[in-house]
Formats: C-alpha cells, structure tokens, sequence
C-alpha cells in the first residue's frame, strides 16, 4: 500500500488506530509490561507525526508502523539497567522474530474482530469471573496469590479459570459468525 | 507443558533452563512459534478485555487512575502540528452526534433527577412489557436505561425480562409482575419493591454497608450478593434461596431472620422458615421415592438460565444454561433444547460424588421427549463428566451398531456409561437397551446399579435391559460438573425436552420406579404433555418386571 505525502500523516495515524490492539498485543507480547507496552505505542505514533512530511512514501504501511512498534520495544529493553544473558537476548530475538512472522494486516484484523467477541462475552459474565480473569491476565497475579486472596485453595482458582477460559471460547465461536454477517 | 513454558515467560518467571528450552521450541519446533503467539495474544487480549470492562463497571480508584499513564506528555510542538486542527474538529462531530443522538434516543437517555444514563438497564423484555415513569406508561425498549422510580410491568404472555445493574447484578422478573426502583436512601446503594408477582435475584456482593433492599407488601429483605426467587401474593410473601444469606425482616412485626441457601420463608403475619421449598414452588410430583435423592430438577423456571436443584439435599446444585438462546422455556414449564448446548452445574457436583463413591450405588432418572431419533455419541441426557473422555457417568442416546463401517445402524436406543474399578475413565464399556426405545414422545428412563454391580435401563418402568458394571466407584473424580445436553467441551449434543431429572445415591428399586413413573411429571408440565396410554396403563398395571438375561456387557464403538 502506498501512501501520498499529503494525506500519509493521516493515513499512518489512522491505520495505527484502526489496529491498535494487535499492535499493543505484539508489544506486549515482547515487553511483558502494560504500561511499557501502552509507551512503546505512543511513541510509535509521535514517530509518525513526527515524519518528515516530504520523506519517501512507504510502501507497506503496516509492516512500517510495526518496525518502528519493534525498534521502540528494543529501546525499552536496552534502557532497562538489568543485565541480561546469551540465552535470554537469544530468546527475545526469537520472540520477536515469531511475533513479526504471525502479525500482518490479515490477522490484525482477526484479533480485532476477535477482540470485539471477547468484549461481548466478557460482558455476560459474573463479576467474580471477570476479577479472576483482571487478577491473573491484567495484574499478573499468580494463582496462588488470587487462591489466598480469595480464600480458595489454588485447585479451585485454576479450575474456576479454567472453565471461564472454556465458556468464553465457546462463546467466541459463536459469536464470530454474527459479527462476520454484520459485517 | 509448553503452555506452562510460555505462562513463565509471560510472568517473566523463567529460569535459566527454561529460557534455553523455549528458545528451542522458537527455533526448531514448525508450530511452536504460532502457538507462542497465539497464547501470547490471548493473554493480552483476555487482561485487556477484562480490565476494560472491569474499569467500566467500577469507578476508578485514584490509585488506578495513577497507573493507567506513565508515558511523559509528548512534546506541545508535536501534537500542535499533528493535532492542532483535529480537535476542534473532532469535538464539533462529537456535539452533533449527541445531539443527533439525542433527539432520536431520548426515551432510553433523557431520565428524571439527572441520572443521565440510568442506574440499571432493560436487557431483554418483549410482548407487553411496559414502563412507568413519571405518571406516563410506554413500552420497554431493549436496552432501555432505567432511572429511580421507574415502574416495570410484565404482563401474561411475555417471556424473560431482565433488568441488570452496572455491577452485573440481575433480577428477571416473571409474568404478571410488577417492580418499582425506588427513590430515596443513598445514592449508591439498589432498592427494589416488588409489588405483585415474581422474581428472580442474581445480585453481585454488594459494597460493605450499603445492601441492596428488595421490598414487597409484606416483608423488607436485605441483600448483600446471593440468589433467590420471591414470590408475592395478596397474604404472602415467599423467598426461596438458592446461594448464601438474606435477613427478611416481617414488616407486621418488625422481626428479622436470615434465610439461608436452600431454606424458603414465607412472610405474611408472622415468618415461617421451612428446609424446603413447598411442593408448588419446587414442582415436585407427589409420591415419589425420596430415600437417597441428592439433585432433582423440575424445570419450573419460566425464564432466565438457571435450572433449580429442588432436592432439598444438601446445598443446591444448580445448573446454568451456557446459551439461553438455544432453549425455549415451555409455556408450562420443561425445557426443550432447540439447539446445542449445555445445562451445566457451575461447580463440581461433590455431593453427587460423595454420596455415591460412598454407597457405590447410583440412580439416574429422566423425563424426557427427544427431538430427533437418530442422536448419537452417545448424545449426552445427564451426565458427570469432564470431557468428551472422561466421565464418572453418562446417560444418553445413541444408535446401534451397524453391521459394516457404512452402515450407520439402527436409530435410538438409550446408553448407560459409568466409571468403575473395572470399566475405563470413559466409563465404557457401555450398557445400551437393544429394543430400539428411543421415541420421539414423553418417556420415563431410568438407569440404576447397585452394590453389587448390576444395572438396568427402564423405559417406561420396564426394565428393557439388564447388565453389570463391575467394581467400585474409587476412581471416581470429585472435579466433574453434572451437566444435560453435552459436553463442556462441545461434543454429542442431545437435541429434546426435559420435564425432569432425579440422582438418587442409591439403586432404585423396581417397585419405587413404578411409583415414581405414576407419579409422572411435575403436575404444571402434564398441562402441556400427557402421557401416552401405554405409560398409562403402566401406571394401574401391577409391578411385574420381565425377567431377563443378565447379558455381558456390549463394547460400544463411539469413542468419545
């Protein structure tokens, strides 16, 4: 995809939006951290609006946006002060190699569509459910930790996630089809 | 074990080997790569989600609030060059919409005393569900947003009407029913009056000392998280709990006492607690064998996903349907499975497990109509299981084997499945009635195994077939929900009407399901389905069962 000098300020910005949460998901996915991730992004897009506007127009505009997401992730890394090893730079290279080999404009798209499911089915479960899936997914909080602040034994904790876990996946397949016909 | 791998590393938890051993699934493994990143979006997408809903639903906390922005404001040059025209522009289409929307959407937003968007919201309503506000009566909307003094009236014929609060509590009301959400008291706390009629509560635990108040003529009830159903008629007021505690205060007295899971109160000049539900409001048949039952379901609930445990045994094992969409609430109770789906328990069924483990006995007993003859898998009736694989036990209905791989075999017959000592975790080899009973019409099937070991299908009181399950239940598995209609996991459907289910800890005798057969289906159902002349005259013939071979069991070929 090409993009015209005039309009690709908007165009990049746009297209940033429009797949923000595949682009969040793969910068987590190196980062591990929310708000690092939620930074990187931001970043990415002052890159944008900083581009010069005369600069060459980009040809793959999604595999653009994600270069730079990748090299705003590797500055994070590197401006971390712990000291890393062989085997951990090793696998961080390969993490990033496989989150650049599964993420394209197609399944950003899925993970939208994807996303806009989930949303719909997270919305009819039970509070108690939805606190579970925050503490362990969002907080990082191990089962041991929500068994003990909840007063379950961690047996209980996984099985109750697990069984979520299922009825949000039967509950996504159901509900892609009807967002595929709405659409 | 690679999920366990791929957790750590998102927990950044890994030690030295590990970081070795998932790099070397990166790098050798072909789907090792795709499945990283598969699991690793569904984690952000999961805690993204949730969070998000979860912050709508709550106000956030400023320590919340701290978190949520840690990036350094970009610098003014960059957004005034990017941004500077945007704004303005983008709040001139925001004032446009709102008014648009405004005008076009003003009964679901415009509300009285400056609750802009309500404080609960009309899920789901049809037929002649109306709303009262401010002296004037209209129809409900779906979706519509509810405001404080707002009355909702249901009438004869309509079906669930559901009113949810923002922190996801329910209540459904039934036919003929009429609720008030009421003014005064503090702001943040729900308070209900149900004037005539019934509901359904499925409230959230509720902020400490601020419950939520259900009112009706004849009694205050204080609610702080739980489910129950109330029933209001001129006299009475009644509370059936299913889950945790009510205080009911008796408004002729001024007494207060808590109702606890599976005990009803009713309330009218003075309260009466009692350890189970009246016979109307569990639906049970009269004259049914009682000795050993843990889980009974009578399918009287005319609406909502819930399907009561009536036992009275121990706390209530209820059921929840996954997809409400798929079943239709009969007009007189039952409940048909239109389409796949699963009545599950939310919990394991413990008391299930241990009465049984403990006796090495079981009964299983269902009033059921099929849809379709030729269901197979065996198509799962009631079951104890985990997965397509694994089972404590499955009642179901199945085909015959055919003769040669084509051969599809003979459409419906009833099968039996059960975890033993000396059967599989699959519960198989199964027992299966070889007379082809499956029919498209009311029958009373039941499946017993004693101490023993021996076991018996009846259909219609005839013990159509007779087998054994050796050994014991030791293997049996305290994690397995109690579930109709299929699988958790999805697999063999079972497609027709329940008008009920029984699990008894102990094997039946023959006379006792005869008597259970005469006593037929809860009395509201029999308006609706009667039952044929044949399970009639069973029903006056004296008990004489045929007697039958004892056959070795018959391997059945579905293997899951």
């Amino acid at each position: 995809m090409s993009v015209a000098p005039d309009k690709k300020h908007d165009a990049m910005v746009l297209k940033i939006f429009e797949y923000r949460d595949a682009l969040l998901a793969y910068a987590f996915t190196i980062l591990r951290d929310w708000q690092l991730a939620e930074d990187a992004l931001q970043e990415t897009v002052l890159v944008v609006l900083n581009r010069d506007a005369e600069a060459e127009p980009v040809r793959d505009l999604f595999a653009w946006v994600r270069r730079v997401l990748r090299n705003k992730c590797m500055e994070t890394i590197r401006s971390r002060t712990r000291e890393t090893t062989n085997e951990q730079e090793r696998l961080q290279a390969l993490v990033t190699e496989a989150c650049d080999a599964y993420l394209d404009e197609d399944s950003a798209a899925g993970l939208k569509k994807m996303k806009q499911a989930l949303r719909h089915c997270m919305g009819k479960l039970r509070s108690g459910s939805l606190d579970l899936l925050v503490g362990f997914y969002y907080r990082m909080q191990s089962c041991k930790h929500l068994a003990e602040q909840q007063g379950r034994s961690v047996n209980a904790v996984k099985l109750a996630l697990s069984r979520t876990r299922d009825r949000l996946r039967v509950c996504v397949q159901r509900q892609l089809p009807l967002l595929d016909a709405e659409t | 074990m690679n999920e366990e791998l791929f957790e750590k590393y998102m927990r950044d938890e890994l030690s030295g080997a590990e970081t070795a051993e998932l790099a070397r699934l990166l790098e050798e493994e072909s789907t090792g790569k795709e499945r990283f990143v598969a699991f690793a979006q569904q984690w952000h997408l999961f805690g993204d989600v949730a969070h998000q809903l979860q912050a709508a639903s709550v106000a956030p906390a400023p320590e919340t609030a701290r978190r949520v922005r840690r990036f350094p404001a970009p610098a003014p040059s960059v957004w005034r060059r990017g941004l500077s025209w945007r704004l303005p522009a983008l709040a001139a289409v925001v004032l446009i919409g709102l008014g648009v929307l405004i005008t076009l959407q003003w009964d679901r937003l415009a509300l009285p005393g400056g609750d802009l968007y309500g404080i609960a919201t009309l899920v789901s309503a049809s037929g002649s569900v109306g709303v009262q506000r401010a002296g004037a009566h209209r129809p409900a909307i779906e979706g519509q947003a509810l405001a404080r003094g707002d009355v909702v009236r249901t009438g004869s014929e309509d079906a669930a009407t559901v009113i949810r609060y923002a922190d996801g509590s329910v209540l459904e009301l039934a036919q003929q029913s009429a609720v008030v959400l009421e003014n005064g008291g503090d702001a943040r706390s729900k308070s209900v009056t149900l004037q005539t009629g019934s509901l359904l509560a499925d409230v959230a635990p509720q902020q400490a000392g601020l419950p939520m108040t259900l009112g009706t003529p004849h009694a205050r009830i204080v609610v702080r998280g739980t489910s129950f159903r109330v029933w209001v008629d001129s006299a009475t007021t009644r509370i059936w709990m299913f889950e945790g505690v009510v205080d009911v205060v008796n408004r002729t007295d001024g007494s207060g006492v808590p109702i606890a899971a599976g005990q009803v109160a009713a309330v009218g000049r003075r309260t009466d607690v009692t350890g189970r539900p009246p016979d109307d409001a569990s639906g049970e048949p009269a004259g049914r064998a009682r000795n050993g039952l843990i889980a009974l379901y009578t399918f009287i609930e005319r609406d909502g996903a819930i399907v009561r445990d009536v036992s009275g045994t121990g706390s209530p094992l209820n059921l929840r349907i996954e997809d409400v969409r798929a079943v239709d609430r009969l007009a007189h109770g039952g409940l048909r499975l239109r389409e796949p789906t699963v009545v599950a328990s939310d919990a394991p069924a413990e008391k299930i497990f241990r009465a049984c483990r403990q006796r090495n006995e079981l009964t299983v007993e269902a009033w059921i109509k099929p849809a379709v003859r030729s269901q197979t898998g065996p198509a799962r009736i009631v079951s104890m299981s985990e997965s397509r694989q694994a089972r404590n036990f499955t009642l179901g209905q199945d085909n015959f084997i055919g003769r040669t791989v084509e051969d599809p075999g003979e459409p419906g017959l009833f099968s039996m499945r059960l975890r033993t000592t000396e059967t599989d975790l699959n519960g198989m080899p199964t027992l299966q009635s070889r007379l082809g009973p499956a029919k498209l019409r009311l029958t009373h099937l039941v499946f017993t195994r004693d101490a023993r070991g021996e076991a018996t299908i009846y259909v219609d009181g005839k013990p159509l077939r007779r087998g054994a399950f050796p050994g014991v239940f030791a293997d049996w598995d305290d994690g397995y929900r109690l579930m109709l209609g299929r699988e958790l996991d999805g697999a063999w459907p079972w497609l027709g009407e329940y008008y009920l289910v029984a699990v008894y800890s102990r094997a039946l005798s023959p006379e006792e399901i005869s008597a259970n057969l005469r006593a037929g289906i809860p009395k509201h159902h029999a308006k609706r389905v009667r039952p044929t002349a044949r399970q009639t005259s069973l029903l006056h013939a004296p008990h004489s069962p045929a007697p039958l071979a004892v056959s070795s069991l018959r391997f059945s070929f579905s293997e899951f």
